[in-house]
């Protein structure tokens, strides 16, 4: 060996550093001694009976998802929960900021590949070296490496049974990786005012149909060691298997799968994963772990498509029709949310066990490492790294293997109904379907029914106590009782944000021919509209300014609120009913786009859209509940 | 910990130190080496940033990918000399990316002690700021049943005769000790600022919330300031972990520098990085 001069003042710079050392703390004394203060805020942590509403993030990506670091995002867990809480982070080169801080959020890296990328992190891993990561390390340009993750990860995901990358260095870094995303998470918890839940993706993709669950635990000492992903678990039945026995001893978890509307005919079918006819077993399996959805994010909107609902007004919405372009996911009216809400009544009626009967969830699939980044405004990086973090390739390009980049949104949110805001009374309420989802925005939405409720509403905590006390709210099932069920709601406008168009009730039913059947109920609108001669509510306007993307609140209402009694209740027969909520027309992020870039519209993209909130839903049955 | 001490660079180290001490005292004179930033050099970055990108870098860009080359052509050239002597672009990548790695690992493994932690506290303290705290109590006139909201809110304020309830609203009458976050989370960031300066113990209005018109009594309120160290101890440890990790690679960075003579050979003088 050749030591050519150097400087002996770097050496000696290099030598006390490691000095130092040797003067570390236990990490594992500070770990406890962390759990002490957790536990401490917790205890002082007060609830308020009539419940707040906490919003967050259910669904994100960040450097541990192989896909998210391919597209250039380098934010881990730690990041996430940053710029969750407000602070300011930087991807591929450029700072953002949330618009709003997050009261709670889960990171919920894949599975799949997990240890791959912890041996691409950590050079004392024995994977570290291998050639397919030196490759990836090596790859510069973006086309580069959407090419290799086509090769490596796509074909290897989408086959008829998936089996681990040769690159796979064994399950002590998937541990390791594991370890990691709990640690950011006990980290940045602070009960009472911001949650992390531990959390992950399992992404099973049989022929390319989208079935991907995220899997959410409730206390961080009671969670496995690794975590299973399609390679390990190739059905989803035996996905819920294994969360059966993790339940079963003691460590908490449901599921909530996504992209229904990109399923292929799969997410609602009527045969299992192995071809067999939904049974009893399947469906109270599905009921346990799967008390929730998440109906929209940044791929798309799944509660309804405007090809399969024509009259339903405000069912173009977020439709994102490229999604048919890739891989032959071409949509079906089963693969929507509303519909599978209806279908689940028949097996109630059957089975009596009803798989579909979960509440709603929003989240965004945010591949930057930045949750809940949904303000139309602020989609200036994007959500996928390079593949949409331009103007440019925003209008003109692709999110590769998915979707078009136009049709992308910023994503969905999720609200939650609770008594106050800790890890284990955020998971409660979730598994308890008290949720809602909103497009985006801020939008606070109440719903009870019952058949004791007062036909009017009085101040608002006499309706909650009320709701409480004589009815049930969202995610419950309505007390057996007398005459007709009345519905009562109230939704308050995000304030930072847009007015109120209106409030739906949405009531799905079977009928005696055994047909699905859906209506659509006005029940609270803003600016004192009448219906026209037809029955029909007219619009409510648009202040929206395209040129400079801008809007004025001088239509609708800041509060929506009233009760509605099911004339049409037929006491023999099992319905679903659940509320959405209508903002005024707002710029959509492709409209804030033209104008910071002074660019021109562009054709068949939408400019404006009408932000949303749905409430998870209120079952009746004539059988015994439950 | 553990990890480093098997790397062979760990090895290198040591023996290096002993050899170089040596070879220290024979050849004292130190000439500083030269890396060179020329127009050709800074013509290579940009066509490579502008392949992915639509548009010509701004100077700051610019001057963000001269440094980022500088940092791996100074980690590639220190990793040269203490082990390989190869020029290939897939080595080079490589042993500057060892660097940097190694760089992760010394900081990660930096714990700091209860005085530094302090200390990073008072440089710091601007983002450890404590909201005010209200107690306060807030009437609702809203613009969706009112012709003039804001009028029927001025007409109530000077009657003096004020209702437990003007309009329903899902938000409550009065805020026992709250901060002024959850204060403008619940109504907005126009409440947040209308409020900000009102004196105590009377009734004020018309402010302006995105929701409509409020009247508003503040009964307490504890000035904004700061937290507390021992209030954000938790956070504070986070914070610094964070910032030292890249504060590291930037500090060994700096003391490789001082060994290298950066040489501008530019058109654009603005381009050159006093730093």
């Amino acid at each position: 060996m050749v030591y050519t001069k150097i400087n002996l003042k770097n050496i000696l710079f290099l030598s006390t550093i490691l000095i130092f050392l040797s003067c570390r703390n236990s990490e594992l004394g500070q770990q406890s001694s962390q759990d002490k203060v957790i536990d401490s805020v917790y205890n002082n942590v007060k609830k308020n009976p009539l419940k707040d509403a906490f919003f967050g993030e259910t669904h994100l990506h960040t450097a541990y998802s192989l896909d998210a670091y391919l597209g250039g995002t380098r934010l881990m867990p730690s990041d996430a929960y940053r710029f969750a809480k407000g602070q300011e982070v930087e991807v591929n080169g450029k700072k953002i900021i949330i618009s709003k801080p997050l009261d709670f959020c889960a990171v919920t890296d894949h599975a799949e590949y997990l240890g791959e990328m912890y041996a691409n992190f950590n050079s004392d891993s024995k994977g570290h070296n291998h050639k397919k990561l030196i490759e990836l390390r090596k790859l510069k340009e973006y086309e580069e490496r959407e090419k290799w993750f086509l090769k490596e990860v796509v074909s290897n995901n989408r086959g008829t049974i998936p089996k681990h990358t040769d690159f796979y260095p064994g399950e002590k870094d998937v541990k390791n990786a594991w370890q990691d995303i709990l640690k950011a998470a006990n980290d940045h918890y602070n009960p009472g005012t911001f949650t992390t839940i531990p959390a992950y993706e399992w992404s099973g993709a049989p022929n390319g149909g989208n079935l991907h669950r995220n899997i959410f635990f409730r206390d961080i000492n009671k969670v496995p060691e690794i975590v299973l992903g399609y390679s390990d678990i190739n059905y989803v039945e035996d996905l819920w298997e294994w969360l059966r026995k993790l339940d079963d001893n003691g460590m908490k978890v449901f599921a909530v799968p996504h992209n229904s509307n990109a399923s292929k005919g799969m997410m609602f079918s009527n045969k299992d994963s192995k071809g067999e006819p939904i049974d009893l077993e399947y469906a109270t399996t599905r009921k346990r772990f799967e008390p929730l959805i998440e109906m929209m994010q940044i791929k798309g909107n799944s509660e309804v498509h405007a090809s399969f609902w024509t009259n339903d007004e405000f069912a173009d919405f977020e439709n994102a029709n490229s999604i048919q372009d890739y891989s032959g996911r071409i949509f079906s009216k089963g693969d929507f949310v509303r519909d599978a809400l209806i279908k689940g009544l028949t097996y109630k009626e059957n089975l009596d066990m009803n798989p579909y009967e979960f509440g709603v969830v929003g989240g965004t699939d945010n591949h930057n490492g930045t949750p809940s980044n949904l303000t139309e405004s602020n989609f200036s990086i994007g959500s996928h790294g390079e593949a949409d973090g331009t103007v440019e390739r925003r209008r003109n390009s692709e999110v590769g293997g998915w979707i078009k980049g136009v049709d992308l949104t910023p994503g969905a949110l999720t609200g939650v109904w609770s008594t106050r805001n800790t890890r284990e009374d955020i998971w409660d309420a979730m598994k308890n379907k008290e949720t809602f989802a909103t497009s985006g925005t801020r939008i606070k939405v109440r719903f009870f029914g019952g058949f004791e409720l007062e036909e009017n509403i009085d101040t608002y905590e006499s309706f909650v106590t009320e709701g409480y006390e004589k009815g049930v709210p969202m995610g419950q099932y309505l007390k057996h009782g007398k005459g007709k069920p009345i519905f009562k709601f109230w939704a308050l406008k995000d304030p930072d944000g847009a007015n109120l168009d209106r409030i739906q009730i949405i009531k799905g039913w079977i009928n005696e021919s055994g047909e699905q059947k859906e209506r659509i109920y006005d029940v609270a609108w803003s600016d004192n509209r009448l219906k026209d001669s037809s029955g029909k509510l007219p619009a409510v306007g648009n202040s929206v300014n395209l040129s400079k993307a801008t809007y004025t609140n001088n239509i609708g209402d800041a509060i929506l609120k009233g009760t509605w009694k099911d004339l049409d209740f037929d006491s023999a027969i099992n319905a679903v009913y659940y509320i959405r909520v209508i903002e005024i027309p707002t710029p959509r992020w492709t409209t804030y786009d033209a104008a910071r870039a002074g660019l021109p519209l562009l054709e068949n993209v939408k400019s404006t859209l009408q932000e949303r909130a749905w409430t998870s839903p209120i079952w009746y049955s004539p059988n015994k509940n439950n | 910990m553990k990890k480093f001490l098997k790397e062979p660079l760990f090895h290198f180290l040591l023996i290096g130190t002993l050899l170089f001490g040596l070879f220290y005292i024979i050849n004292p004179s130190e000439d500083k080496e030269e890396i060179v930033i020329d127009e050709e050099l800074v013509n290579e970055l940009v066509a490579k940033w502008g392949q992915k990108r639509n548009r010509q870098p701004t100077l700051n860009e610019i001057q963000g990918l001269i440094s980022e080359y500088l940092e791996q052509e100074i980690f590639y050239r220190e990793a040269l000399k203490m082990n390989l002597d190869h020029n290939d672009e897939i080595v080079k990548r490589r042993l500057a990316q060892k660097m940097q790695f190694i760089s992760d690992e010394l900081a990660e493994t930096l714990q700091p002690t209860e005085e530094m932690l302090l200390s990073y506290y008072e440089n710091n303290k601007e983002n450890y700021k404590k909201p005010a705290i209200f107690t306060l109590e807030q009437l609702y006139f809203s613009p969706d049943t009112r012709e003039d909201a804001t009028k029927d809110a001025q007409e109530v304020l000077a009657s003096n005769d004020i209702p437990e309830q003007a309009d329903p609203l899902s938000l409550p009458r009065s805020y026992q000790n709250t901060s002024g976050t959850k204060i403008a989370i619940d109504f907005g960031t126009r409440f947040a600022t209308g409020i900000d300066s009102l004196s105590l113990n009377q009734w004020h209005g018309p402010i302006l919330s995105g929701l409509g018109v409020h009247l508003v009594k503040i009964n307490k309120k504890e000035p904004s300031g700061y937290y507390s160290y021992n209030e954000v101890k938790r956070e504070v440890g986070l914070d610094y972990n964070f910032e030292a990790n890249n504060k590291f690679k930037t500090d060994l960075l700096n003391e490789l520098l001082k060994n290298y003579n950066i040489v501008y050979d530019l058109e654009t003088k603005e381009l050159a990085n006093e730093k």
